[in-house]
């Protein structure tokens, strides 16, 4: 008897011990990747450089991607980004994402807009119970990133695709150089 | 301990009935009524299957559930079923379709008074089961959403069929005498996955006779049974006081 009340025990603590782990998807779980832009000093094209105040808005999206999450940032700062790096997602329901991408945002005299069109197309690959679906990208062979030229002074001087795969964000994607 | 103390009182009981016997009756031998114990098929149902059957509108199933006493205490036992399940996951939904079987034994340890046939038994099952499985809509997970009008909700079924899966189970149970030969019975069951066939681009995140599956290879269930008991023979039980006599003889 005492054995049996044994083994119901271990069944029903394995019952409740199992329930929580695949019921969240967890931050850890790679999903649908962003394309990965590091940035790199045109001079010095070995070397990292960081970015002022830059903006990254996709074209018919109301505002630019919040790129400062910590809480010193106010409504305006918190779309300025001023690292070497930037994750940009991509359209789910389309095949190609338009990007603005503004340096110096919020100086009048310096602000420049450079335009980018990343085109790619689409893979779903299943993930977990909890995360469902993610969907991978591959960059367009011909023409994986395009600069249109809008304007006179384009602050982007060259980008480099390193990857058409898009498949997790622990790789650059691509490298601008300013 | 328990065995002992159940040693302990057979033959203090045997003892006991032998010393009557033996003072009451001089002609004969020690007659010890010996115990008869019915042999025979029990055939039933799970009850909680067929209840969800009505109040869950994703949900249709049975189970049949069967056992054949093969010696004193050891039952051939098994289950036989189908479920028809709609899982319906933040992330994803999907119906499973198919049949299972489950062939096994249970052996029981309960010391029955007289002549109850009571049951806590612990058990054994190798299970079978060959399913379909149809996505009906599922979402792409976007850690970072950004656009307003970004649609992650497809809509779009897909099905797979010839899926199949191996197990093992693990089960612990009890059964009841209610009414003659009427038994209720209630199992927890401890799954072990042992191979399966799995869909493209998906996962068997339910498997009928299985049940829900987890990220390892475990899973639980349960069944809550009733059951008819078809007695078909009888067979004497000889006390072991007795059989230990004969022996000496």
């Amino acid at each position: 008897m005492k054995k049996f009340l044994n083994i119901i025990i271990v069944v029903i603590a394995f019952t409740f011990s199992s329930c929580e782990k695949d019921d969240i998807c967890a931050n850890t779980t790679p999903t649908t990747p962003r394309l990965v832009i590091n940035f790199y000093d045109r001079e010095n094209p070995d070397l990292q450089k960081n970015v002022s105040n830059l903006t990254a808005k996709a074209v018919g999206e109301a505002n630019p991607i919040v790129f400062n999450t910590t809480t010193s940032a106010t409504e305006i700062t918190k779309y300025y980004a001023t690292g070497n790096t930037i994750s940009l997602p991509l359209r789910l329901n389309a095949d190609e994402t338009v990007y603005e991408l503004t340096q110096n945002a919020g100086e009048p005299t310096l602000t420049n807009t450079d335009t980018i069109v990343i085109n790619y197309t689409k893979r779903e690959i299943y993930v977990s119970r909890a995360c469902g679906y993610k969907t991978n990208f591959r960059l367009d062979s011909e023409n994986p990133i395009q600069r249109p030229i809008n304007d006179t002074s384009e602050w982007i001087n060259n980008l480099i695709v390193l990857t058409t795969n898009i498949e997790n964000e622990n790789e650059t994607h691509v490298s601008i150089y300013f | 301990m328990k065995m002992k103390h159940t040693l302990a009182f057979i033959s203090s009981l045997a003892f006991v009935l032998v010393s009557i016997t033996a003072g009451a009756q001089e002609k004969k031998k020690d007659t010890i009524i010996p115990r008869t114990e019915r042999y025979g098929l029990r055939v039933g149902a799970d009850l909680y299957k067929i209840a969800r059957s009505f109040y869950d509108d994703d949900y249709k199933g049975f189970e049949i559930t069967a056992d054949y006493r093969y010696s004193k205490r050891i039952y051939i036992a098994g289950e036989l079923g189908n479920e028809n399940k709609t899982t319906d996951e933040p992330q994803l939904n999907f119906t499973t379709k198919g049949s299972f079987f489950k062939l096994g034994a249970d052996y029981n340890m309960y010391e029955n008074w007289l002549d109850m046939e009571n049951m806590i038994t612990i058990g054994a099952r190798y299970g079978f089961s060959s399913f379909s499985q149809k996505l009906n809509s599922y979402k792409i997970y976007n850690a970072n959403p950004y656009f307003a009008d970004d649609s992650n909700f497809i809509n779009d079924s897909r099905e797979f069929n010839g899926l199949s899966a191996h197990w093992l189970e693990i089960v612990a149970g009890v059964k009841a005498e209610i009414l003659n030969n009427v038994f209720l019975g209630f199992s927890l069951r401890l799954n072990y996955l042992l191979t399966q066939k799995e869909p493209n681009d998906f996962e068997n995140l339910y498997i009928p006779g299985y049940n829900r599956t987890y990220d390892g290879k475990f899973g639980v269930g349960f069944n809550y049974s009733i059951s008819y008991f078809i007695p078909l023979y009888k067979k004497q039980n000889l006390p072991k006081v007795e059989e230990e006599k004969k022996l000496a003889n």
